[in-house]
């Protein structure tokens, strides 16, 4: 199976938010629920305090449990690029995989009584461009594509960061560039 | 926690209890040669069948889309959310036949034997898919071990009501009483003797544990002290007193019923801490 994924330098991001507001937008999501989250992480103390940025949305993993446990079949994962995506009319709103996912990818639509999740843009990769998160970084910290070559383009990469869920739990498609407080 | 969880502590604690006490009913019934309490055991059933049909109504409440409940059944091959829905559903439809085939006694026998199959199989499913899921207050065997212990402990108590009230004036209602007694108190001292090691595997593990170890020793820590109060105090201390009458020839069903009351009780309040106190793992 193919399998694209997400680079994120945290590094160089800002935590502009431009990444959270822009899939908010394309999704059009209620107000209090966001598919990408963009998350800051501090510690240290005086005169060594650190902080870092973690911007995280579904990270289409390998391995995903949200998948695996989903009762009626409405996440599935894409032969084509390994993107984990939903029918939102199979959802029954169980809440299931919102219990399911590490990352807490998945959120509930109350209004809607379903959940809802971001599916990597997949409408736009179909069409050959890129996420809207990824288009929306104005800090250039988020790169989609193929997860091999993502792996050979960013070699100092990893998968593991302080603050983050271990990945061998799901396996998620999802490169960091780590700051020095937040390798692992 | 979120009010939907109220469907779910409902759900699971009365599924439990029908399935518990339907193990002991039957378990009952197939040893009844004489059928002095083949009347009391028939409407046992009727009782216990309602129970996981208001469990199994109760469950439509947690979901968003009620109406399309039954699409929870499509992913058998790797959800245990489905297989749960699947052997509830079947247990309760199996209760229904074994009380519509009354008349039939071998066929009845066998389809009785099959709900106990499937409710076994159903609380195996229901700890399966919470562990399955990314909180790890829900992980491994402490809630395949609450799940059986409030199917045993609750269905013990809740068979002994039942017998109690349906098979009044039978002598074999003293026999199957102090057989109840022995299951409740095992399974009271197994439910117990798992607290101390999931509090310490909670306290080593995953910040998210350790979290959920930490709501337990100070928000909750009231809370569970009720919860263990009410089956001991208020289940125990009647038990044993019931055991001592039991053997002087008497049934004391006010012993029974408060038992009863007290267990089903502490199973709420326990089945409510267990989703209030369960911490997701996350970011941060």
């Amino acid at each position: 199976m193919a399998q694209k994924g997400f680079y994120y330098d945290m590094t160089t991001c800002i935590a502009c938010k431009a990444c959270q507001v822009a899939c908010k937008d394309k999704n059009n999501l209620p107000l209090g629920v966001v598919y990408r989250k963009v998350y800051t992480i501090e510690g240290g103390k005086f005169p060594h305090p650190w902080f870092y940025h973690l911007s995280v949305g579904c990270n289409h993993c390998a391995d995903p449990r949200c998948v695996e446990n989903c009762p009626t079949g409405a996440l599935t994962k894409r032969e084509s690029d390994g993107l984990v995506v939903q029918d939102p009319d199979v959802c029954i709103g169980c809440r299931y995989c919102t219990w399911s996912c590490p990352y807490q990818g998945p959120k509930y639509l109350e209004e809607e009584g379903r959940s809802g999740k971001c599916d990597g843009c997949a409408d736009l990769v179909d069409q050959g461009m890129k996420p809207v998160c990824v288009d929306a970084c104005v800090m250039r910290a988020l790169e989609f594509g193929d997860l091999e070559e993502l792996k050979r383009k960013h070699p100092d990469a990893t998968f593991d960061v302080n603050g983050m869920p271990d990945s061998g739990l799901t396996h998620p498609a999802l490169l960091l560039k780590p700051t020095p407080e937040a390798r692992r | 926690m979120e009010t939907t969880e109220w469907a779910l502590i409902l759900f699971t604690v009365l599924g439990q209890t029908a399935i518990g006490a339907c193990l002991l009913v039957t378990w009952f019934r197939q040893w009844d040669k004489e059928g002095t309490m083949e009347g009391a055991y028939r409407k046992s059933v009727w009782v216990l069948a309602g129970l996981a049909f208001i469990g199994l109504a109760a469950s439509l409440l947690h979901l968003g889309r009620p109406l399309m409940a039954i699409t929870a059944l499509r992913h058998l091959s790797t959800s245990w959310l489905s297989r749960e829905i699947f052997f509830t559903g079947g247990f309760f439809v199996l209760l229904v036949a074994s009380v519509l085939l009354d008349k039939r006694v071998a066929l009845r026998r066998v389809i009785d034997w099959l709900a106990v199959l499937a409710g076994v199989l159903a609380v195996v499913s229901m700890a399966a898919s919470y562990s399955m899921t990314m909180r790890p207050a829900w992980q491994g065997f402490h809630t395949y071990v609450a799940f059986g212990c409030t199917a045993l402990f609750l269905g013990s108590a809740t068979a002994g009501g039942l017998l109690a009230l349906f098979g009044r004036g039978q002598e074999r209602v003293a026999r199957n009483l102090q057989d109840l007694i022995w299951v409740a108190v095992v399974a009271l001292v197994v439910q117990l003797a798992a607290v101390p090691f999931y509090i310490s595997a909670l306290g080593a593990g995953l910040p998210a544990a350790k979290a959920t170890a930490d709501l337990l020793a100070g928000e909750y820590l009231i809370t569970m002290v009720v919860r263990w109060a009410l089956p001991l105090a208020g289940g125990l201390i009647p038990l044993l007193v019931m055991w001592r009458r039991l053997g002087t020839g008497k049934v004391s069903t006010g012993l029974v019923y408060t038992a009863l009351a007290f267990i089903l009780a502490g199973e709420l309040v326990g089945r409510y801490v267990f989703y209030a106190a369960s911490v997701p793992m996350g970011i941060g």
